[in-house]
């Protein structure tokens, strides 16, 4: 069917990339003059009636040329680089394939040495990257792996997150938003232990080799495989820098009796997991005083206020129900919950009580300031049409104290970070643009590339 | 002075190195290419409408950036221009970026149509 699509001007490229990975080459587009949320009602009028009108009609009634060059790329095991360490580097520099950092040359030796140990198929596609439209493949993640520096043992974790990056109900495809929020991978598991992830001391910093690795590898994939660079889907106006992997200290949740993260979202109890979400910001909620769970627990809760701002269109506007922040607990913090028989969803439902804000202030965050909720709609509106619950039209007035989220359940509870300091780390999601996903770590041996060079029939 | 001696040789090494005096042993990689093929495969975009005279148009909106004041726009200056075009309106098609974005983005070919639509203007991006 003819379509034309209404882009703000600065937008073009992405537009037309992203349809490129959808398959077509140079659907039409109407640029909407500058940017509408900075213009007057009558400048916006004027522009669109003036300049976005005619492509309106133009896109609807000119053939296409059909005269798109398809671009000549390399065959996975082509050389696409010859030369030094440094001749490597600038080259990867100059054709956008780094985060900017100098990368492990990606030697076909190297590669297949990765793979290997492991017995996975190369050329086994795992999925679709969106929204380049590339194949994820084996071997695409390997390559990416070996660039990052990650180790043979690392490419199961790498394989369950590219898993997540395909699965449509994460939404990798808006990891470009203007907002510009980054994936941050959390680890649960004994691989944790037995890969020697960390999970204390500084837990969320560079520095631990398999921590900082992997987390490059999820920036890496985004910009190779998936095309998020500024020349094709990256739009964020500030963006994040890298997060290295957040490991939980998984002996720490043993001894409390506590769950693990990827438990709560769904995981099998006692397995190896990865959980991904895209996460716009966080903040330290520092030097926490107090020894029961009601001295601390107002102070937690203002750490997730503060971090949390116009995510609240994800309550409802962008989203529904869609706002998961996650607080981080030291092992110290978690012991004084414990110690007073508090399980995890006793401390989210404290959290809930404590973790609220004005009705006015939560309507600017999703209407006013933003205009991300269309139509400006009140929560009490928004109550009685069943968008969100009746915890937020418990009373009528402005000033009237309602949640951040809809629900206890929507407060997530890790714990890492050095045992014995008081500390937290609140972060706040960024909706269904990277929503929480889980998959499980499969690190048995795969017949699959026995299966493919051996005797395939046999294996299938 | 022995020291001294020691880097004035090991900086002859390294210069003649650099001129092409001596063979460099740095050594080389071949490297293979990070990305990966695309799997979509390229498709042709629908023909054109000869005109939007009598055409019946679909306004989608992800409910963002001010499409209600936009498509109203766009709806008034098309109905001018074109004797008997018809606008069906975003409300009918739902938010293609909403907490449902991906089911109702996948049924929406048999959306458009059982509502007869004949081209989409669809926005907005920013």
């Amino acid at each position: 069917m003819p379509s034309v699509s209404l882009v703000c001007e600065g937008f073009e490229r992405q537009a037309s990339a992203t349809a490129r990975g959808l398959g077509f080459d140079g659907l039409p587009l109407a640029v909407l003059r500058g940017h509408v949320d900075a213009q007057t009602t009558a400048e916006m009028v004027a522009a669109v009636i003036e300049h976005t009108v005619p492509q309106v009609i133009a896109g609807l009634t000119t053939t296409i040329a059909d005269d798109a060059a398809v671009d000549e790329e390399p065959a996975a095991l082509d050389v696409a680089v010859r030369g030094t360490f440094d001749e490597v580097q600038r080259a990867f520099v100059e054709r956008g394939w780094t985060d900017g950092l100098p990368v492990v040359p990606p030697t076909r030796d190297r590669v297949e040495a990765f793979i290997i140990p492991s017995g996975h198929d190369p050329w086994r596609v795992i999925g679709t990257a969106r929204p380049s439209g590339r194949d994820i493949t084996v071997w695409s993640v390997a390559v990416n792996g070996v660039m990052s520096g990650c180790r043979p043992e690392d490419l199961p974790v790498l394989l369950a997150i590219a898993e997540v990056l395909a699965d449509p109900a994460y939404g990798v495809e808006h990891s470009g938003n203007t907002t510009g929020a980054d994936a941050l991978v959390v680890l649960n598991g004994p691989i944790v232990r037995d890969l020697g992830f960390n999970h204390g001391p500084g837990a969320l910093r560079e520095g631990a080799a398999p921590n900082t690795t992997v987390g490059r590898w999820v920036r890496l994939f985004q910009r190779n495989v998936c095309g998020f660079t500024a020349d094709e889907h990256d739009k964020g106006t500030f963006g994040n820098s890298t997060r290295v992997v957040l490991a939980e200290d998984e002996a720490a949740l043993a001894e409390i009796g506590w769950t693990n993260l990827a438990t709560d979202l769904g995981a099998v109890p006692g397995g190896d997991a990865v959980s991904v979400v895209r996460i716009n910001g966080g903040l330290i909620v520092g030097s926490v005083f107090g020894a029961t769970p009601d001295e601390v627990l107002p102070y937690l809760a203002d750490g997730l206020v503060r971090v949390t701002g116009w995510e609240l269109t994800h309550v409802y506007g962008l989203g529904q129900g869609h706002y998961r922040p996650l607080l981080v607990l030291s092992p110290l913090l978690a012991r004084v919950f414990a110690r007073a028989g508090w399980s995890k969803q006793e401390v989210r439902e404290g959290l809930f009580r404590h973790a609220r804000i004005t009705a006015r202030r939560f309507e600017q965050y999703i209407g006013e300031w933003s205009n991300l909720t269309a139509g400006r709609r009140t929560l009490l509106d928004l109550a009685a049409a069943g968008l969100v619950p009746p915890v937020y039209a418990e009373s009528t007035g402005p000033e009237r104290l309602v949640p951040i989220v809809p629900s206890p359940d929507d407060l997530l509870i890790a714990v890492a970070g050095d045992s014995n300091r008081a500390n937290a780390f609140v972060m706040s999601n960024d909706g269904q643009h990277g929503w929480w996903t889980t998959k499980p770590v499969d690190r048995s041996y795969s017949a699959d590339l026995v299966c493919r060079v051996d005797n395939r029939d046999a294996c299938s | 002075m022995l020291r001294h001696v020691t880097q004035q040789a090991i900086f002859t090494i390294l210069c003649r190195s650099r001129c092409g005096i001596l063979p460099s042993m740095e050594p080389h990689y071949d490297v293979v290419w990070p990305k990966s093929p695309r799997g979509v495969q390229r498709r042709r975009a629908a023909e054109r409408l000869t005109t939007l005279e009598g055409a019946r148009i679909g306004f989608v909106w992800d409910y963002m950036f001010r499409g209600e004041e936009i498509f109203p726009v766009i709806a008034s200056e098309l109905a001018t221009r074109f004797p008997g075009l018809e606008v069906v309106g975003y409300d009918t098609f739902g938010n293609i970026h909403g907490a449902d974005e991906v089911a109702l983005v996948e049924a929406m070919p048999g959306t458009l149509d059982e509502h007869s639509i004949d081209a989409v203007v669809v926005g907005n991006g920013c």
